[in-house]
């Protein structure tokens, strides 16, 4: 089944929507819920409470790509549980080491700046857009799906060492962009 | 601009840059992957467990396993379970009950296996003499490119080096039951399969004295994302790709079996043969003309630790 008579099928609360969600894009939830989470066990629980929390959230969205919205929620229930089990000390927590990474990036703001997330996605895809493909793609993998320096080699065929240096170069990228778009003293 | 701050804004990268990123192929786009411009879409917090059905919920586990350990080693059929081809869909009528345990898929094939129970003497016998075939045809109900108006893309036979055709199956006992491996090429001959057409698997009797035997016993089969793969390249320009489940040589066949005995070198240095992962192949003809020869594995491996194949007396690697 394709996307949209995908959901069709959870607009008209059919379960079998779930089962066939499951099939196509189960390995891609493992992926992202894996790069976060190293026990099988914590994994499928993951991807069982994604595809409970799909089921509720349509309807009433209906989003353009179930693929990336399904991932988003898989993202989201495994950072929370990471970080769950961090402050339980119950195991390393990658978030945490993408939070020292982009340390570099940070800028010297005002830290009550609040802003919403229009204002967020508006910086971000202004810089991603601003990036080659290639860098983007590292960039991409990294932060958002938080995959390990030695996965994102393996995965776009180049070295660790280039992964890493790109990632640094992004960073300070990132910082200036920040920084000429005004959040800085 | 703090850290946190940073990283919660990652969280609204446009779906575009997501998908893009997705994969192992990513750099290069190949042309099965369409790009998509997508707005940013807001989305609902997570939410707590809803309870659904268990079996639409819970993580799909092989109904029969033992189907899928006739053509994968043990290891493998726990991958196809971990990391989530296995199916469980079943197929059912008064003579057969049919399991789709799981569907594996990467650019050159499509590989569905199926546990066919009979459950009469007329279906033990039709399947012991091994007298049908699978078939497969567009869900839609569009043709084939290649093939004539109407025809669908139907089995030759047995597996059987050489023969025409995009889709081979395997039968194996397994005790009562028939396993069957389905090898769905998605290019054989001139015909071409269009990967994100979905595709329905029935089968035929072959002789009148089993005509309507497997009546209903169809699936729509998955489409799930396909396996990790790459192309490597020959000091002559031929091309070869490689994946978790199999690999396919693009510019010709082999002129003896000797040219088959491959090797296949990994980054961390091991060697595997085609003693440990297998032979079992097919001419693909692509376009119609004497090239391409498919292999699948019956193990699966990782196709982005590979760093070379050496087949046909010649090694292959990345670009």
């Amino acid at each position: 089944m394709n996307d949209s008579e995908l959901i069709q099928l959870l607009f008209e609360r059919d379960e079998r929507a779930i089962g066939e969600i499951q099939i196509k894009y189960a390995a891609y939830c493992r992926y992202i819920a894996g790069n976060i989470l190293s026990s099988r066990e914590d994994i499928d629980e993951v991807l069982n409470d994604a595809l409970g929390a799909l089921w509720q959230s349509i309807p009433p969205n209906r989003p353009e790509s179930l693929k990336a919205y399904l991932g988003r929620i898989t993202r989201n229930i495994a950072i929370d549980k990471a970080k769950k089990m961090a402050a339980q000390k119950r195991g390393g927590n990658t978030t945490q080491e993408v939070l020292d990474e982009l340390k570099e990036a940070a800028t010297r703001g005002q830290p009550e700046q609040e802003l919403d997330a229009k204002q967020l996605g508006s910086l971000i895809n202004g810089f991603a857009a601003q990036l080659e493909q290639k860098q983007r793609v590292i960039f991409v993998k990294r932060y958002w799906y938080l995959c390990s320096s030695k996965q994102i080699a393996g995965e776009c065929g180049i070295s660790v060492n280039s992964v890493n240096t790109t990632l640094h170069r992004l960073r300070k990228q990132l910082k200036k962009y920040l920084e000429q778009e005004g959040y800085d003293i | 601009m703090n850290e946190n701050k940073i990283f919660e804004m990652t969280s609204h990268l446009d779906d575009k840059y997501i998908l893009e990123a997705a994969g192992k192929q990513s750099i290069r786009q190949t042309k099965h992957h369409k790009r998509i411009s997508a707005k940013f879409v807001a989305i609902a917090a997570a939410a707590a467990v809803m309870t659904v059905t268990a079996g639409a919920a819970a993580v799909a586990k092989l109904t029969n396993k033992k189907s899928v350990e006739q053509y994968y080693d043990s290891s493998a059929a726990e991958k196809i379970e971990q990391e989530g081809y296995a199916v469980g869909k079943v197929s059912k009528n008064t003579h057969f009950e049919a399991v789709l345990e799981s569907v594996m898929r990467d650019e050159y094939r499509c590989i569905p296996i199926i546990t066919l129970k009979p459950l009469d003497d007329t279906a033990v016998k039709c399947m012991s003499e091994l007298r049908y075939d699978p078939v497969i045809e567009y869900k839609d109900g569009s043709s084939v490119s290649g093939m004539a108006d109407g025809e669908p893309v139907n089995n030759t036979g047995m597996i059987n080096p050489g023969s025409r055709g995009a889709c081979f199956y395997d039968p194996q006992k397994d005790g009562d039951s028939q396993a069957v491996k389905v090898f769905i090429y998605y290019k054989n001959g001139k015909a071409v399969i269009e990967p994100n057409k979905q595709l329905v698997l029935s089968f035929k009797a072959l002789s009148d004295d089993y005509k309507g035997l497997f009546d209903g016993i169809r699936f729509e089969l998955p489409t799930p994302e396909m396996v990790s793969g790459k192309m490597l390249y020959s000091p002559s320009g031929n091309e070869l790709y490689i994946s978790k489940i199999g690999m396919a040589e693009l510019s010709k066949v082999p002129e003896s079996p000797e040219l088959l005995k491959y090797k296949v070198h990994f980054a961390n240095g091991t060697v595997k043969t085609y003693s440990e992962l297998g032979m079992q192949g097919s001419n693909l003809q692509l376009d119609g003309k004497d090239k391409g020869w498919a292999i699948n594995f019956g193990t699966l491996i990782d196709a982005d630790q590979v760093e070379s194949v050496e087949i046909y007396g010649e090694t292959y690697k990345s670009k």
